[in-house]
């Protein structure tokens, strides 16, 4: 078996596992990153309002007047169920900008989130496939390089899918690289046999 | 068989904690929001969250130390304009305090989760080459994983992975079946080695004069005779 495809394969598959647990972060931070700074840059002083009027608009009491824990509890419950629509409602109500741009980031989020989930969770199962493919390949060669060769593809293909593809890629070109060095060396030929054995 | 066991415990509890390690860096943060809410809704008042909200819009953020934060509370209660009790304010930087020192003990605990899943991993990979380092590898960041997995409160699945590292090092520790001992009376015959022959490759038929079709077997007494 070819050493620098089995040592290729191994520092992919641990990079695609690597990159694969971070992608929630990752995709999140490609989708949203840009657009959330852009709000807290321009419209960071409005967030104090914005917390006001999205508890009233849930029915939950100003922070002076209730008990703190029961605004803690009802403030959590009601963070937890708004969606976009909610926020357009409001942006609608009291024409706000601020309220309209944070109702395109949460949409943006709702509509990658089970893309980023299935993509997180198909990548981490490629890499640890790839990770098992090089160990198969010490004993059958051909099995363990198409395996790799395959986790090449999917966590590519998982990546784009969760809109993080950037660091994975170079994951998925070593793969690549490990499987197609083990299926080239495959074919090279034997020792020839030296004439004697031992008993 | 045993020892291909051992391997395959090794390897896969290696990829469990990396992935287990990974995932508490979604986990454990997670949970400190969860519980520093909680904390804030039963332990403190509104008074404290004032005084919170005075002390994060003052400068001079205090280094970790419990000392420097009382400090900075008792600074920050001499210049606010809030009609609180200086001791409100006391106890917001007491539990700022807390929550800061919880962040930067798990942060350096996911760290070393991470660093020793790594370790694991690459333990496992020298099972048959080093099975003793192999196996202090395993056990050892088994260890580490499963105290700070405690620690920061994601003990269940990281559990999993330990146990298997745990396996793949005690039996990494096992010795190796015990070598037959070689027959006293007979043999392999070795061919000679001379040393003028090897700057060219030996052909096919000198290698058949070296070794020819049958075994030859020599028979060795036991003080290494040769009849």
């Amino acid at each position: 078996m070819s050493r620098g495809g089995y040592l290729t394969s191994m520092v992919g598959g641990v990079l695609a596992l690597v990159f694969a647990m971070l992608m929630l972060l990752t995709g999140f931070w490609w989708a949203v990153g840009g657009d959330l700074v852009r709000f807290f840059e321009e419209r960071g002083d409005r967030v104090g309002s914005m917390w006001k009027l999205l508890g009233r608009y849930h029915g939950v009491a100003d922070f002076q007047k209730e008990d703190l824990g029961e605004y803690v509890t009802e403030y959590k419950a009601a963070l937890e169920n708004t969606t976009s629509e909610d926020l357009e409602a409001l942006a609608d109500k009291y024409d706000s900008a601020a309220f309209r741009d944070m109702a395109a980031i949460v949409a943006k989020l709702e509509a990658l989130r089970v893309r980023l989930i299935v993509g997180t969770v198909m990548s981490v199962l490629a890499a640890v496939a790839a990770l098992i493919g090089a160990q198969v390949a010490k004993v059958r060669l051909k099995a363990g390089a198409i395996t790799i060769l395959c986790a090449s593809v999917l966590t590519l293909a998982f990546s784009l899918l969760a809109g993080s593809v950037l660091p994975m890629a170079a994951a998925s070109l070593l793969l690549l690289i490990g499987s197609l060095v083990l299926l080239s060396g495959g074919g090279a030929r034997r020792e020839p046999d030296p004439g004697w054995e031992e008993e | 068989m045993l020892r291909r066991a051992g391997f395959i415990c090794g390897y896969a509890g290696g990829i469990l904690a990396l992935i287990f390690s990974l995932l508490m860096l979604y986990t454990v943060p997670a949970g400190i929001v969860d519980s520093v809410v909680q904390q804030i809704g039963s332990e403190l008042e509104n008074e404290h969250i004032m005084a919170m909200g005075e002390m994060f819009s003052s400068n001079g953020w205090p280094s970790l130390s419990r000392g420097a934060f009382e400090d900075f509370a008792s600074r920050v209660a001499e210049n606010s304009s809030l009609r609180v009790k200086d001791s409100v304010f006391n106890q917001a930087a007491q539990f700022l305090y807390r929550t800061e020192l919880n962040l930067a003990v798990s942060a350096a605990l996911i760290l070393i989760s991470i660093v020793a899943a790594f370790v694991a991993f690459f333990g496992s990979l020298a099972f048959y080459r080093r099975p003793m380092a192999a196996g202090a590898m395993m056990l050892v960041s088994a260890l580490v994983l499963l105290m700070s997995a405690i620690y920061t409160g994601t003990a269940m699945p990281t559990a999993l992975a330990c146990l298997l590292l745990a396996a793949g090092g005690i039996i990494s520790f096992m010795p190796e079946k015990t070598p037959m001992p070689s027959h006293a009376g007979v043999r392999p015959y070795t061919p000679p080695d001379f040393p003028e022959d090897d700057d060219f490759a030996p052909t096919r038929m000198n290698r058949q004069r070296e070794a020819p079709t049958g075994k030859i077997r020599v028979h060795v007494r036991r003080d290494d005779h040769i009849d």
